[in-house]
């Protein structure tokens, strides 16, 4: 092997992947927000259609990586004139102090039988856990000032969840649970080993399907029982400890496991030759099932295919008019193609991941930002309870109206 | 213009595609190109390169994630050009550098019986980068996909060039253990 095979291969990764790599998270500093933002105005700004986008920036003499994400409105039934804008994104680019971060941030790895895990920031449902399996003392590290953290957490079995692979771990001084999966390699000795291990019936939801020509589809939620049931007949085959050449996928399922913590879809795939290969434990495997199989679950598939389902998130995108201690007002006249048909929203900062903005004094008073949230109370609307993440932002418009933004 | 339209545009064999992924995507591209080829020239060629590849190839794709699917194609087309560039003597952006980091983690040698499934790197570097922590993924991708200098990556992100490289180091050593794990390397 050499480095070009290494180059190679690392340019196939996942889109996702790739998508992301230009977010910043809390560990990013915010001295780069600046120049981030600058550069993007100097940079070179490519034209965009009607539908909003969001620009990464990326602060140097080059262009800068665009990431697209389509923005929509604020509140349902919104028969505002919109202004169609571009926007350009700095991603919160921040090393959050220690008391800005989740508890799952602070200390994002335990340890479980002499296994290291890895805790995931999506909190699952406290009635899938089942037994207290023991408890653990992690470590974090602080990078503002240099020292090590360490609290207690318990640790728990998930219902029908193998603890060798998967656990829930809650902090002390939480009562929230959050998914742990194991961090070392691990891999399991047959496909029923896997399904069983994450008992795919109860915690695996088909997000899509995409077939042989990359059109994707949603699936029939209610069929996907029976579609696990077709792989059960082939739950003895050994996963190849080399993974072997494959042909073209002839199916696709985009899953995703949320009492796992993975909400952005993993691939199970069904080769044309006869594989099945999935990345939903984190690490590829692949197993030999045959042709039959591949052409039963393909039909099965795209028998029961459905609308794609709906991306709940929406962005409220405005200024900054008012820092309190639980929230912040928001108005959206720089969306508007007149001003004056801007809105205040009240938008309160229950999460962290926005909370923090407040805590640290990051956020200053006439910043404009972008705020996703899972939707607004008909009966208020103007209040948005479900913010989710903040970032800032500067907007770029083109002096064109839209009715609705797409 | 959204995605699904662009593509259509292609499936329609309408040349407008071509000035729309230019709109939306010509930056992202020229990024890439630009990192890899290290000249605005060359870059460009590749673009061009790119968008006559997704011409060709769209039908009969139809990619879900126009951005990545163009951001790939970039990618392959500027190493290919540096690789033959490279054979003449002529030098090119990041990738040199970005090579010799890699030959740190992989011997840079091949006889016929170590010629390696690239299907199953493939999965192994997948499977690899995807159960990386976030910050170590994103660093990763940004010197090992995109071939940002250490530099960029460095002040973009806000950590010292020397915490960036550590963490490459650290990133590099897990891969080699997750290589030799896999048997792809002794």
């Amino acid at each position: 092997m050499t480095p070009h095979d290494i180059l190679d291969a690392i340019g196939e990764v996942n889109d996702t992947c790739i998508e992301t790599a230009h977010e910043r998270p809390a560990l990013f500093a915010r001295p780069s927000v600046r120049r981030g933002i600058v550069a993007a105005c100097l940079g070179v700004l490519v034209g965009v259609g009607a539908t909003t986008l969001w620009l990464h920036s990326t602060p140097t003499t080059t262009p800068p990586a665009v990431h697209p994400d389509i923005l929509t409105p604020a509140t349902a039934n919104d028969d505002r004139r919109y202004n169609d804008n571009t926007f350009l994104s700095s991603e919160g680019a921040y090393v959050w102090p220690w008391h800005c971060l989740t508890v799952n941030e602070q200390f994002s790895e335990i340890t479980y039988q002499g296994n290291r895990y890895h805790v995931r920031g999506i909190a699952l449902d406290s009635s899938l856990i089942t037994e207290h399996l023991g408890s653990d003392t992690p470590t974090g590290y602080d990078l503002y000032t240099d020292e090590t953290h360490s609290t207690t957490c318990d640790v728990f079995a998930v219902d029908g969840v193998d603890s060798a692979r998967y656990v829930a771990v809650r902090y002390a001084d939480d009562t929230r649970y959050y998914p742990a999966h194991r961090a070392d390699y691990d891999p399991p000795a047959t496909l029923a080993a896997l399904t069983t291990a994450i008992d795919v019936d109860k915690h695996v939801v088909i997000d899509h399907i995409t077939d042989e020509n990359d059109i994707t589809y949603g699936f029939d939620q209610t069929a996907a029982d029976e579609l696990w049931a077709i792989l059960d007949t082939v739950g003895d085959v050994p996963l190849l400890p080399d993974t072997t050449v494959y042909g073209k996928d002839l199916l696709t399922l985009g899953v995703c496991a949320p009492t796992f913590g993975i909400d952005v879809p993993r691939v199970w795939g069904f080769t044309e030759d006869g594989y099945m290969h999935t990345n939903i434990d984190d690490y590829g495997y692949v197993w030999y099932v045959g042709e039959d199989i591949v052409n039963k679950v393909t039909a099965f598939a795209m028998a029961h295919t459905a609308p794609l389902p709906a991306d709940n998130t929406m962005t409220l995108v405005g200024t900054v008019e008012a820092i309190e201690d639980e929230y912040l007002l928001i108005n959206d006249a720089v969306m508007m193609h007149d001003p004056a048909d801007g809105l205040t929203f009240t938008v309160y900062a229950d999460d962290m991941h926005v909370k923090r903005y407040i805590l640290s004094g990051f956020l200053q008073v006439g910043q404009t930002v972008a705020v996703t949230h899972t939707g607004v109370d008909p009966d208020d609307p103007q209040t948005i309870r479900t913010a989710t993440a903040l970032s800032e932002v500067i907007v770029v418009g083109n002096g064109e109206e839209v009715l609705i933004p797409e | 213009m959204e995605d699904r339209m662009i593509v259509d545009l292609y499936w329609a064999r309408d040349e407008q595609a071509i000035a729309q992924t230019d709109n939306r995507y010509g930056g992202y591209c020229r990024t890439i190109a630009q990192n890899i080829v290290g000249n605005t020239a060359d870059a460009a060629e590749c673009v061009n390169d790119t968008y006559m590849d997704a011409w060709n190839s769209i039908p009969p794709h139809r990619p879900a994630r126009l951005g990545t699917f163009l951001g790939k194609i970039t990618r392959r087309i500027a190493i290919d050009r540096v690789r033959r560039d490279t054979a003449q003597k002529r030098g090119g952006g990041q990738l040199p550098l970005v090579l010799e980091e890699l030959s740190a983690c992989v011997p840079d040698h091949r006889t016929l019986d170590e010629e390696i499934d690239r299907r199953a790197l493939q999965e192994a570097l997948n499977a690899f980068v995807t159960a990386l922590p976030k910050t170590e993924q994103r660093v990763f991708l940004r010197r090992y996909w995109y071939m940002e200098s250490i530099e960029v990556i460095a002040d973009d992100s806000g950590f010292s060039q020397s915490k960036v490289k550590s963490m490459l180091a650290r990133t590099r050593r897990k891969l080699r253990d997750h290589l030799t794990e896999r048997r792809f390397l002794p």
